[in-house]
């Protein structure tokens, strides 16, 4: 029961809101607004139980973990300080804004910003000249990048031309046969969830 | 008999004037109608007249019955009909068909009776999209019923996951498993690496190994909590699942990727595994996860995050792999046998592509019209 129910949902409501795209009774195009509906609320309990989650494991880590006990305390702290400021108020001006534009904000910029510093390393290594396929990879990688900068029109007006292409053309046509494949193999998962076929996304065995 | 005569004559003149007096002129546009358009999805009324005047008169169409009158432009008179869309389905329309000769002169100005746009039992203009519904289901329900074992070829990234695991209990250390960012539990993404994860979370129970999940979003993680939960109980020890390493970090991109770097720096995981739907975090994460020396496979139907885990991880599941990889796992000849009818249905596709080539090298643009329909 533990698994067949989800499962009978599941494929009920698959086969039902795949139906209601073909058939635009009214009936169907309320059912379908429902259902986003209840996605909404689905999500809107999920942050409930985010938070909950969040509160209980970080009170655990204070009281069990002494090295992390500041860490735990600080994040309980933040999540309490913006839980009261949203419930004061949201607005323009109100202090649940400031806390994002001022503490938030610049905090995700900063980790954002660390992706310049990870781009460089990681191309370090993949660059590398190893083999035939890595020097095909470098050799590629240095036209887009000078064909990409005034100076590559400099060198030679070819450059620019060259790196629009290997991004219009044999780029894009690799990245159209992986879409093609993720295509299916959505479809593919769909349908193996759908027909109860896949469960171990809801911990059952195969 | 003579009198009678000419009374008898007054008569059938009078008959012929009312006869030509209830038959309209011919400058009056005949039969105007609106009607609801048939096997649609409402909003569209179809509206028509029959034309009895030279083809170089224009129809000049006014839709009344909304807030107020909303002109629809001249029609050739010839055209006999125009489709009025984007209306709302269950309010009456009338129409108002205003008759002007070459000159621009109004002839004659005639109304069709009300009529109300409704939806259908069946929207005809998604009959192409549920044929080919009706076929993709077909093959899948018949490769997958058939369920037959088949010989997949090895992916190296999920033969690689059992050793993966194996060093992390070697070495004591966890195995961090990431669904990504931007996964969500609607996205057939998402419940591929749910797929994963749950085969992940059986093999770690069976190797004793801590599996570390860390998740941007609760639903996600009350799935991940029970697919844990049920793989340790599968392999009959429950006692190995700890709730605690399955749980929410917070639902901001960037805090995301803070989190889990911070996880990757003190936990020092052996393993990770980074199979989803990743952005921006991809190459933070996994550059990470390389720097404290963990064995690496990841796997994203993302094509712009791939080429960062080529460069970073150990292995990559490439868009389909990842599909496929739970089969693969599973030997399942149910999940085997969906896995060969997408193998058909590529192949159908490959074969459509060339056929498409070939008749747009060689302009046949009916076939290539027929394509495009699609």
């Amino acid at each position: 029961m533990r698994l067949r129910l989800p499962l009978f949902l599941v494929t009920g409501f698959g086969v039902a809101l795949l139906l209601q795209y073909f058939i635009p009774l009214p009936a169907g195009q309320a059912f379908y607004s429902r259902a986003l509906e209840w996605m909404q609320v689905i999500f809107a309990a999920g942050l409930l139980l985010g938070g909950a989650n969040f509160a209980r494991l970080h009170l655990k880590r204070a009281a069990t973990r002494k090295d992390e006990r500041p860490y735990s305390l600080l994040a309980l702290a933040a999540l309490a300080t913006m839980l009261v400021a949203g419930a004061v108020s949201i607005g323009r001006d109100s202090t649940f804004l400031w806390l994002f534009d001022n503490l938030q904000a610049p905090m995700q910029q900063t980790v954002f910003s660390l992706l310049a510093f990870f781009v460089a390393t990681a191309a370090y290594r993949g660059f590398r000249l190893r083999s035939v396929e890595s020097g095909l990879l470098l050799s590629v990688a240095l036209i887009v990048m000078i064909g990409r900068i005034p100076v590559g029109e400099l060198i030679s007006p070819v450059l620019p031309q060259a790196a629009s292409w290997l991004v219009d053309v044999p780029a894009v046509a690799a990245k159209r046969g992986i879409l093609i494949g993720v295509g299916l193999g959505s479809v593919a998962v769909s349908l193996r969830v759908i027909l109860g076929v896949e469960r171990a996304w809801l911990g059952g065995s195969q | 008999m003579m009198p009678a005569r000419p009374g008898l004559f007054a008569i059938v003149l009078w008959a012929a004037a009312s006869t030509s007096a209830a038959a309209p002129p011919a400058s009056v546009l005949q039969a105007p109608h609106a009607a609801d358009r048939p096997w649609d999805k409402g909003g569209a009324l179809v509206v028509t007249w029959q034309n009895t005047m030279p083809v170089d008169f224009t129809v000049h169409v006014r839709r009344l019955g909304g807030a107020e009158p909303v002109a629809l432009g001249p029609f050739p008179i010839s055209s006999e009909q125009f489709i009025d869309s984007g209306l709302t389905s269950g309010i009456a329309y009338v129409y108002e068909l205003a008759v002007h000769d070459p000159d621009g002169n109004q002839v004659s100005v005639v109304r069709t009776s009300p009529a109300q746009p409704r939806p259908n039992l069946f929207d005809l203009s998604r009959a192409d999209e549920a044929i080919l519904i009706a076929l993709l289901f077909a093959v899948f329900l018949w490769g997958t019923f058939r369920g037959s074992p088949r010989e997949i070829r090895p992916i190296a990234g999920v033969t690689a996951m059992e050793e993966a695991m194996g060093r992390a209990v070697e070495m004591g250390k966890p195995v961090l498993f990431s669904i990504g960012w931007g996964a969500q539990l609607d996205k057939p993404a998402t419940l591929a690496a749910l797929n994963l994860f749950g085969y992940i979370a059986r093999k770690a129970a069976s190797y004793g190994a801590r599996l570390l999940f860390p998740a941007h979003d609760a639903v996600i993680m009350a799935a991940a909590q029970e697919s844990a939960s049920a793989g340790a109980r599968l392999e009959g020890r429950p006692e190995l699942y700890r709730e605690e390493d399955i749980y929410y970090v917070t639902g901001s991109q960037f805090g995301y990727a803070a989190a889990l770097d911070g996880i990757l720096c003190r936990e020092k995981p052996a393993a990770t595994f980074w199979i989803g739907t990743f952005a921006a975090e991809s190459l933070i994460l996994s550059e990470t996860g390389n720097q404290v020396g963990a064995v690496q496979i990841a796997g994203t139907d993302s094509t712009i995050q791939l080429a960062f885990f080529l460069v970073t991880c150990d292995y990559t599941l490439i868009g389909e792999e990842m599909f496929a990889a739970s089969a693969y796992l599973t030997r399942d000849p149910k999940a085997q046998g969906a896995l060969w009818s997408q193998d058909v249905l590529k192949v159908v596709v490959a074969t459509v592509l060339v056929v498409g080539l070939v008749a747009a090298l060689l302009n046949w643009h009916a076939v290539g019209n027929f394509l495009r329909g699609f």
